[in-house]
């Protein structure tokens, strides 16, 4: 069974480390780690994911100006995005039915089980 | 005194002494056992509004003034028949039949016969209206000084209150951003660890369970440092106020059982709509429900009212940047709360809505539930006061400005209320 690929693009090293283990852990997941949001365009051209995980709140370049070099790419702009940030509250999200602004958040601190689901609802099919 | 001085003076004549009753400007009386007018000078003739002198023969100040002043006279008058003591100096405030009121200094003594007896008294009084309008004035004045100053000073502390609930607030939610990423890392860890962990050891199965706890604890703070750092996102409907009460008594209800806490509800039927976030305000219910419940550990009783009313004076909160104010004739509907705990002790009452101020047991309470509360009704542009009931126990009012008005009373009584 080919393995769902999931591209985790956050500047936090350690929170990076402990997604692709649990992730990988768990089951059928293989995880790409992107920490330099500046290279995410490019990281997500050769890892080709089924889904991509992606800060909001990052150095050099946020998640948002992410989002649309994303979104200006003929190939990637089909891939799922889920927004996982500390910036919106659980609350927020729950009111929200997920979806902000056309986007789809996790607020963190999310649990594994959370993620996994979260990712199973949205991932490209 | 010569003889010739006496012979002016209380001669046939009494050339000296009619020269003082006629001209002096005081007022000279005398009078007898029933304090009867024997005698009264001119000046004070005209004060009475008589023809001469003469006319006051016979009266008592129960003719002449109003029935206040008539009898403390008279009391006065007694007293100096009764010790021969004279009253000296004494300010009296003269009534009059109609209602204006008037101020002299008066001396009183009692009037002897050549054989030493008391057969009356007399006296002689100096106006002091204008003296003691001055001063009260003067009194007026100071006091209305004392209390632009007071007002000033409440509204230094409220405002400097803000500008340091705003720095707080500020400086929560960069904080909150920054703890909630290595919080994120501890709880997805410690996910990793339960389910990687070889043999289910309990004592390590105890301390993972005491990390987890922790950081499920920092996450609490955390979120109520966002709470109460980014409120401001209100969703305003119109809603019924009683409804919420209900909702978030429905949240407290197995507390409430719990600590054998009796529940008294006085809902006034329909109540005027408020523009409020019925979301934000449950929460501020359920906060002040959840604290009276704690002040309750052993049961008493919890009672919950709500009415409206027409407000009869104007509510101005100095210190507020916000449109919180109300004004006379503005329609309301508050909400009312009380329990029959052990009060909240003056210092404790005066800190009760700063962040991060609390007297529960680390980590029983982040301190911030009453200052979100104050922060969600700030922004409601309602009014918050907690303060002990002189019978016990605490009492928390709040208050919102109605959208429309349904036939409420415009004064505010206690009998309007459910």
């Amino acid at each position: 069974m080919k393995k769902r690929k999931v591209l985790i693009i956050d500047d936090e090293v350690a929170f990076t480390n402990i997604v692709k283990l649990t992730l990988e852990g768990k089951a059928n997941y293989e995880v790409g780690i992107e920490n330099d949001p500046r290279q995410a365009i490019a990281t997500a051209r050769k890892f080709w994911p089924d889904i991509i995980i992606l800060d909001v709140v990052m150095p050099k370049l946020d998640g948002g100006e992410v989002h649309t070099q994303l979104m200006a790419d003929p190939i990637l702009k089909h891939i799922p995005i889920i927004f996982l940030t500390a910036i919106v509250r659980q609350k927020e999200v729950d009111e929200h039915k997920g979806m902000i602004g056309g986007s789809f958040y996790i607020a963190k601190p999310v649990s594994a089980a959370g993620l996994v689901s979260a990712i199973e609802e949205h991932i490209r099919s | 005194m010569n003889s010739e001085s006496q012979k002016l003076a209380f001669g046939k004549d009494g050339f000296l002494l009619q020269n003082l009753l006629q001209n002096i400007p005081d007022y000279i009386y005398f009078k007898d056992r029933q304090s009867r007018f024997v005698l009264i000078n001119p000046a004070l003739a005209r004060i009475f509004g008589l023809e001469s002198p003469e006319d006051a023969i016979g009266k008592t100040d129960f003719d002449i003034f109003a029935q206040e002043h008539a009898a403390q006279a008279f009391a006065d008058e007694r007293e100096i028949l009764r010790t021969g003591m004279p009253l000296v100096g004494k300010d009296e405030k003269e009534t009059w039949p109609n209602g204006t009121v008037s101020w002299v200094t008066t001396t009183k003594l009692p009037l002897r016969n050549k054989e030493g007896e008391i057969v009356g008294t007399f006296g002689i009084s100096r106006d002091i209206t204008e003296r003691k309008r001055a001063e009260e004035a003067l009194k007026q004045a100071v006091e209305d000084l004392q209390k632009s100053r007071e007002a000033l000073r409440s509204a230094h502390q409220q405002l400097m209150h803000a500008e340091r609930l705003e720095t707080v607030g500020r400086m929560a939610a960069g904080v909150a951003h920054e703890v909630q990423n290595p919080l994120q890392i501890l709880l997805m860890s410690l996910d990793y660890l339960s389910q990687r962990l070889p043999d289910r050891d309990p004592l390590l199965d105890g301390v993972l369970n005491e990390m987890r706890n922790a950081t499920n604890r920092a996450d609490t703070i955390i979120r109520g440092l966002l709470d109460f750092s980014r409120p401001d996102d209100l969703e305003l409907k119109a809603q019924d106020l009683n409804a919420l009460v209900n909702n978030a008594l429905a949240l407290v209800k197995h507390p409430l059982s719990l600590h054998r806490i009796e529940l008294q509800t006085r809902l006034a039927p329909e109540l005027p709509p408020l523009a409020l976030d019925g979301m934000k305000i449950e929460q501020v219910l359920v906060n002040l429900f959840t604290n009276a419940i704690h002040a309750m550990p052993e049961g008493g009783a919890l009672t919950v009212k709500t009415w409206a009313e027409r407000l009869a004076e104007t509510h101005r909160d100095l210190g507020s940047r916000e449109a919180g104010h109300f004004y006379a004739g503005d329609t309301v509907v508050r909400v009312e709360i009380e329990d029959t705990g052990g009060g909240i002790p003056p210092e404790v009452l005066r800190k009760i809505f700063d962040p991060f101020f609390t007297t529960q047991a680390t980590g029983q309470g982040t301190g911030l539930g009453l200052a979100i509360v104050k922060r969600i009704i700030d922004l409601h542009s309602g009014e918050i006061e907690i303060d002990n009931r002189p019978e016990g126990g605490v009492r928390c009012r709040l208050m919102f400005k109605a959208l429309e008005s349904k036939g409420v009373e415009a004064t505010p009584r206690a009998s309007n209320r459910p």
